[in-house]
């Protein structure tokens, strides 16, 4: 974006402003609150730790949404260069994170469990956000007591990462709207509060690798998915 | 000892609520959805019910508008307690709701003491 006179393209592909504040607004809301209770001082202090422990939680979180709008804003090839890279290695380094989260809503994440390596041209870091995007939507979408599962696939040149959640089936209608929104780039609300901003970065940062992002429909949940070029770099060795 | 149900998805928040109704020495049951909340109704009834309007596929208004349908429990005092800052207690009393607090500016006293209030202590 260049300092100055903005013009209309440098606005097109950003979500609305209204859009990112919503967003942002629900985990700085959480940490008010949280930090209102602890000043209270009726907490026991195992309620403090948990509380201290969950502030952080939100603090990360909010951070990471104002990283990923940052990179949104910024997609420079020069900034985020396409390199072969390992998806079981990035789901590798998503489970500490994921894993408060995860545990928060008392749900499980099955990673997966290839053992064949499947490199793909990606950017680490963009590739990182988007399934963490997926995971984050699965966490607030899924029915209580069932898995996630994070599972990664080949076929032909593509290498697809899923994220499968279990919980109400979609009607075909709602199926459409979501991914004509995600083919169209715009904020895509899968939940009544959602602002659609997690889907709409993970399609931004998708793109930006020359990759697209899906959903697919089942009877009991849905999968979104990245499809990634494989990188040829393994088959040269 | 008062009962609350407290019809809420996100985790954090529960977490607070159930602290909230602690203080007043009450006990909560948690129901994720408005589907849940109707279950929850048919094993026990509660004194009160905190209601967050936007939950995961359907919103609060589904829970309000079915317990609209019952006598038992169109009684019951609900409190919502929400994100939007658009909502009013004008549009909302004939659904039976006697309090709206934002999450936004609401205190911990603000909702134990919403609470107290919309159950006569």
């Amino acid at each position: 974006m260049s300092r100055g006179n903005w013009s209309e393209q440098d606005f097109a592909g950003l979500p609305s402003l209204s859009v990112a504040a919503h967003e942002l607004k629900s985990p700085i809301t959480l940490m008010r609150q949280l930090a209102l209770a602890l000043q209270g001082g009726t907490l026991s202090v195992a309620e403090t730790q948990e509380y201290s422990a969950r502030l952080v939680l939100m603090a990360d979180k909010s951070l990471t949404l104002a990283r990923d709008l940052s990179q949104v804003a910024n997609l420079q090839p020069a900034l985020f260069p396409l390199e072969p890279t390992n998806p079981l290695a990035i789901c590798r380094s998503l489970h500490s994170s994921v894993s408060p989260m995860a545990k928060l809503y008392g749900r499980e994440v099955i990673w997966p469990k290839n053992r064949t390596v499947e490199l793909v041209s990606a950017n680490g870091r963009l590739l990182r956000s988007v399934v963490s995007n997926f995971i984050d939507n699965a966490l607030k979408y899924s029915q209580d007591d069932l898995p996630i599962r994070v599972g990664v696939t080949r076929r032909r040149g593509v290498v697809r990462i899923g994220v499968r959640d279990f919980g109400p089936r979609i009607t075909q209608r709602e199926y459409r709207r979501l991914t004509d929104e995600m083919e169209r780039l715009k904020t895509v609300k899968t939940r009544p509060e959602s602002s659609g901003l997690g889907v709409y970065i993970a399609a931004q940062f998708a793109r930006a690798m020359g990759a697209r992002i899906g959903l697919i429909r089942h009877r009991d949940g849905v999968t979104f998915y990245i499809d990634l070029a494989a990188s040829g770099q393994l088959s040269l060795l | 000892m008062k009962r609350v149900l407290i019809v809420e998805d996100d985790p954090t928040w529960i977490l607070l609520l159930e602290q909230y109704a602690g203080r007043l020495g009450w006990e909560s049951v948690v129901a994720h959805s408005p589907q849940l909340a109707m279950d929850a109704l048919d094993e026990q009834l509660v004194d009160v019910i905190v209601l967050d309007m936007l939950l995961a596929v359907e919103t609060g208004m589904a829970l309000l508008n079915e317990l609209r349908g019952y006598d038992d429990l169109a009684a019951i005092p609900v409190v919502v307690f929400t994100s939007m800052s658009d909502l009013t207690l004008e549009v909302l009393s004939s659904y039976g709701v006697r309090a709206v607090l934002e999450k936004a500016t609401a205190t911990p006293e603000d909702v134990v003491q919403a609470l107290r209030e919309v159950t006569n202590g």
